[in-house]
């Protein structure tokens, strides 16, 4: 995998602007530029849209979208073909080397699909718009297909996805609308390392827990590899990496504020 | 060695690293701590976009937004945004800020310095102050806009300000008064954690009110059972998380509510013991009143018989056997029902009648007053409530809840306002369709307002027929348009002169949200270039105005209208470099909060809300000196201001014997219907990525790249008729205008054969080209909702 982000990497196609923010990492702009500059081309792993249901229908042939009209249509997919592929998933016992670069290739790959660090990641493939709730079953517990990766969700499941994760660019057939104006926007820095009391001992966790509780999201097997374990057998993270209290709105150790006694 | 205790007391310590706020409001705040991290200093501010009033943490550095995060200590939010929200920090830093103020030349833009641009203003206004009016908004700041009411009521006194509130929340506004006689919803957002049921009528908060829904639909990933019926007439994202759709003809929602309402009558499924202490019995008077007139429960019977689940049926085209299941969920008093609304009931010509009627369905099966239970309108702006409603920013009001009409009411304005008896004009302004009517129609046709002043809104955008209410300004010579912005919007480009104004964090604000909550924030960052606050504009003016002798902005005594003293000097509240030596916020909202009492809508003072993440009102003084908020309002277990011993107390009720009034409102057909020449149903709307105009999110690269463009939906069905296909552009015309578009099928939502459906966000595809100007007779609000179109491919 990570021969294959290289490949990427130094392929024609690659933009430009993508491989600055591998250069420039922790400065902001690898996002906007993707977003600003690039938007027309896909950023993600899917270079091209999966099929979207939504062919155009033979004439007395229900479509996809008519047929979840239907009254009493089924909501949920059953059994499928889905279950299988979670064994493409690497296996926590496949030995994970962690260096440098593929750090960084990983930061630069969430740069890419964040405005800040802590902002919600763009979806960087086509989505059904009407269709806020398919979502877990791909990333429920994360798998591959056709060699790509659907991360695992990283925080509780919620039901309406699509309220904070939207598409890198429209599903929309044709669309019309606006020149994009610039957005002078700096984010904060990506990819700040945990602190260790000492050299060897476990990192504390450098970001805040609020919606990635999930640490095996981004570190377990369906992550990226640069930051991903070394040791994905291992479950309880908790047990040995310590949040950093600085991080938390509310650390949880001490008692919520009163409502009226809040602190900024 | 650290130890595990250590390393967390450690931690705790770095938590506690706080710094103190650079630019918190000046005196009189005392300084604040804040939590800085890896260089970042965060600070709260409610979200600059919808009505929900989710809390955000703003992480600044270096004089700039660099982050945000959902404020886990936020009741409304618990720390969660949506895509809008997480990225409002970006709405500050798009490339093309205004930040000079600009005078039109020909057409071209001139550079001018503030204080020409003031005179500008001042020597319209000195021309004949009869004309000119305040076009606000939604979005102003409590402050903002009740510096702006009180430079209309008290200083130029032709009471021609109103807001684009009137476009969104007006008719909700006359429902509440009609029914309980006092404004805003009765219960909060609390109900959504305990109601087993919600009804969406004509709404759709997956997209709109998206905090808000998750909150309640997150409630089925816990395990608890929530039912969600959607009453809709076009299939959105809610209506894929619905048990039941009921889709509706447009405008027929009043005949589905009288259904239910026949039903729990004929049934005897009413709460008969809620409805005798509480209720009374009101029907249209001739002529038609606000207020109404009394009628029997016989008469409401009466009235309601040929609401039959079969008649309904045909006039909603939805089935019989959903009318009844409606009726069975009110008629059990053990299920607990919330009914959400937002533009749908409002923006209807009906509007005030289908308000009233979800009211009256609530009231007459008793579902009210408790935990789960409550009929609740959301707002689409983020200080509708708070700045439009309570400060009453609108034609014939004064702040909290008073009108111009009253003269006990002009009194209290006057005496609040130190002003000379009389001063406040009885007669009000124009609602906002007129006024942009009037500016529209030459002068010596009785276009009588020559000067409007637009704050934070884009009305050549957000107008109804735009080709018949703002255009034809634009060619009359001695009509002058004023706009304070942020950016280049549909409005400025039509401007005489355009203000650059600081948004959001770039000043110290106060919003008002959907359930009564009102919220503060301070300035955290500068505004760019001469970007000023719009309070500061507006005082400003008054002040120019005052040193020439205008008599409108001097109080009783001669002083300035706007006459602040801090430590017993005064405050030059109107000079710029001076602005945030103190917080003029603060000296705002003090004197605005002695209105708030008379309503029992009383607010705490303002430093309660700089530590809260606001407060609901009534927020009442308690015994040991400390405030607290009201949740169930009119609830005997909640509310302090029922009468001791009562279980429900409308204590502001038009009847004044504590009863609210359930209202029969008839079923009446809308002002244009599909024909021969129009025949598809034409409804406008929001997305989830765009914030109304788009004005700010376009600017925002992941919610513009993810929705470019404006595209109109149409059924499949409709589409196959007429040989269009996906992405094609047609033409859809009403008899008002026409607008060329890319077709979008099976998109984002999908209308019934029939009707189509076009977002208003795009300013290069304005469909206000095509809505209908036709508006409720007692709100004055359009109906932006329906009207009839055709399609040319």
């Amino acid at each position: 995998m990570l021969q294959g982000l290289r490949a990427r990497l130094s392929h024609p196609a690659w933009r430009p602007g993508a491989v600055g923010a591998v250069a420039i990492l922790g400065a902001s702009l690898g996002f906007l530029s993707v977003l600003t500059k690039d938007a027309a081309e896909p950023t993600g792993y899917f270079a091209e849209s999966p099929p979207s249901g939504k062919g155009e229908a033979a004439n007395g042939v229900l479509s996809y979208s008519e047929l979840r009209e239907q009254e009493g249509a089924k909501r949920s997919l059953g059994p499928t073909a889905f279950e299988h592929l979670l064994h493409a998933l690497p296996k926590v016992t496949d030995r994970v080397i962690r260096e440098e670069g593929s750090r960084q290739v990983a930061l630069a790959k969430r740069q890419q699909r964040r405005a800040y660090d802590g902002a919600p990641p763009v979806i960087p493939h086509a989505i059904d718009e009407r269709d806020a709730t398919s979502c877990p079953v791909c990333h429920e517990r994360g798998m591959v297909l056709a060699g790509k990766t659907a991360p695992a969700i990283s925080h509780h499941p919620m039901a309406n996805c699509l309220q904070c994760h939207v598409p890198h660019t429209t599903s929309q057939p044709n669309p019309v609308g606006p020149e994009l104006v610039g957005n002078a926007f700096t984010a904060q820095g990506f990819g700040g390392r945990g602190k260790r009391a000492f050299s060897g001992a476990p990192p504390v966790m450098p970001h805040r827990l609020l919606m990635r509780e999930n640490c095996s999201s981004c570190h377990g097997v369906s992550g990226h590899i640069g930051i991903r374990t070394t040791h994905p057998e291992r479950v309880n993270c908790q047990q040995c990496h310590a949040p950093d209290a600085a991080q938390q709105q509310l650390p949880p150790w001490l008692p919520p504020s009163p409502a009226t006694g809040a602190a900024p | 060695m650290t130890t595990r205790r250590d390393f967390i007391k450690q931690a705790a310590m770095v938590a506690a690293t706080l710094a103190s706020s650079q630019v918190a409001g000046g005196r009189p705040n005392p300084p604040r701590k804040l939590r800085v991290v890896d260089g970042i200093t965060w600070d709260k501010a409610p979200c600059r976009f919808c009505g929900t009033g989710c809390h955000v943490q703003v992480g600044t550095k270096g004089g700039k937004v660099v982050a945000i995060a959902g404020d886990e200590q936020a009741a409304v939010n618990r720390g969660l945004l949506c895509v809008k929200g997480y990225h409002v920090g970006l709405a500050l830093y798009g490339e093309d800020r205004l930040t000079k103020p600009l005078l039109r030349d020909g057409d071209e833009f001139k550079e001018i310095s503030w204080e020409r641009a003031l005179e500008i203003i001042a020597d319209r206004i000195e021309m004949k102050p009869e004309g000119f009016a305040f076009y606000g908004s939604g979005q102003w700041t409590i402050p903002e806009g009740y510096a702006a009411q009180k430079f209309i009521k008290a200083g130029i006194g032709n009471n021609q300000i109103d807001p684009n509130a009137r476009l969104c929340m007006a008719s909700a506004v006359t429902g509440f008064l009609s029914t309980y006689g006092v404004d805003e919803p009765a219960g909060c957002y609390d109900d959504l954690d305990a109601c087993d049921v919600c009804i969406t009528w004509g709404n759709n908060p997956a997209e709109m009110h998206p905090v808000l829904f998750s909150r309640l639909m997150d409630r089925r990933s816990r395990g608890e059972k929530v039912t969600l019926i959607d009453i809709g007439t076009r299939r959105t994202r809610t209506t894929e998380f619905a048990d039941r759709y009921l889709e509706f003809v447009p405008h027929t929602d009043l005949a589905i509510a009288n259904g239910i309402l026949h039903l729990l009558v004929k049934r005897g499924s009413y709460d008969s013991k809620f409805v005798k202490e509480h209720c009374n019995f009101r029907a249209d008077s001739d002529p038609p009143k606000l207020e109404g007139k009394p009628i029997s429960f016989e008469e409401f019977k009466r009235r309601l018989e040929p609401y039959t689940p079969q008649h309904v049926s045909e006039l909603s085209k939805v089935p019989a056997r959903d009318i009844e299941y409606l009726a069975d969920l009110f008629g059990n008093p053990k299920t607990k029902i919330v009914s959400l609304w937002c533009m749908g009931m409002n923006q209807h010509t009906r509007g005030t009648a289908i308000n009233s009627l979800v009211h009256a369905v609530h009231l007459l099966s008793g579902h009210f007053g408790t935990p789960g239970n409550a009929p609740t309108s959301l707002t689409g702006q983020p200080s509708a409530c708070g700045t439009v409603r309570e400060v009453g920013t609108l034609a014939h009001a004064l702040p909290g809840g008073r009108v111009v009409a009253k003269p006990e009411h002009r009194r209290d304005a006057e005496k609040f306002w130190n002003l000379p008896s009389g001063r406040v004009n009885d007669k009000p302004g124009y609602h906002t369709v007129l006024m942009w009517e009037k500016f529209s129609t030459p002068t010596d046709q009785g276009g009588d307002i020559h000067t409007i002043w637009v704050q934070v809104t884009n009305p050549a955008q957000t107008m109804p027929n735009l080709h018949k209410l703002v255009h034809p300004s634009r060619k009359l010579d001695d009509k002058f348009l004023i706009v304070s912005d942020v950016y280049p919007t549909a409005t400025t480009r039509l401007a005489n002169l355009i203000l650059p104004s600081a948004l959001w964090v770039e000043k110290n604000g106060v919003f008002g949200n959907s359930e009564r909550r009102t919220q503060q924030w301070f300035k955290m960052v500068e505004p760019p270039g001469q970007a000023r606050d719009d309070c500061w504009q507006t005082l400003a003016v008054a002040r120019k105005l005052f040193d020439r002798g205008f008599a409108g902005m001097k109080d009783k005594d001669g002083r300035f209208l706007f006459h602040f003293e801090v430590e017993g000097k005064p405050v030059e509240v109107w000079n710029w470099s001076k602005y945030y030596d103190v917080n003029v916020d603060e000296l705002l909202f003090e004197e605005y909060r002695q209105f708030t009492r008379k309503k029992h809508k009383d607010l705490a003072p303002y430093q309660e809300y700089v530590r809260a993440r606001g407060l609901r009102w009534p927020v009442v003084q308690q015994a040991d000196g400390s405030w607290r908020e009201t949740r169930f309002r009119f609830a005997g277990f909640d509310d302090p201001y029922v009468k001791k011993g009562k279980a429900i107390d409308f204590y502001h009720s038009t009847t004044s014997d504590g009863k609210a009034q359930i209202w029969f409102r008839p079923y009446e057909p809308p002002p244009e219907e599909p024909d021969k020449a129009y025949p598809f149903w034409l409804c406008t709307g929001r997305v989830l990525e765009h914030w109304h105009t788009g004005t700010m999110t376009m600017r925002i690269p992941p919610l513009r790249n993810a929705m470019p463009g404006a595209y109109v939906e149409m059924n499949r069905s409709d589409a196959q008729r007429l040989g269009i296909s996906n992405g094609q552009r047609i033409s859809v015309e009403t008899r008002r205008g026409k607008l060329e578009l890319p077709v979008w099928l099976d998109g984002r939502g999908s209308p019934p054969p029939g009707s189509l459906f076009i977002p208003f966000f795009d300013e290069t595809l304005l469909a206000n080209v095509l809505t209908l100007e036709a508006y409720d007779p007692f709100s004055k609000q359009p109906d932006y909702k329906k009207c009839a179109a055709r399609v040319v491919a």
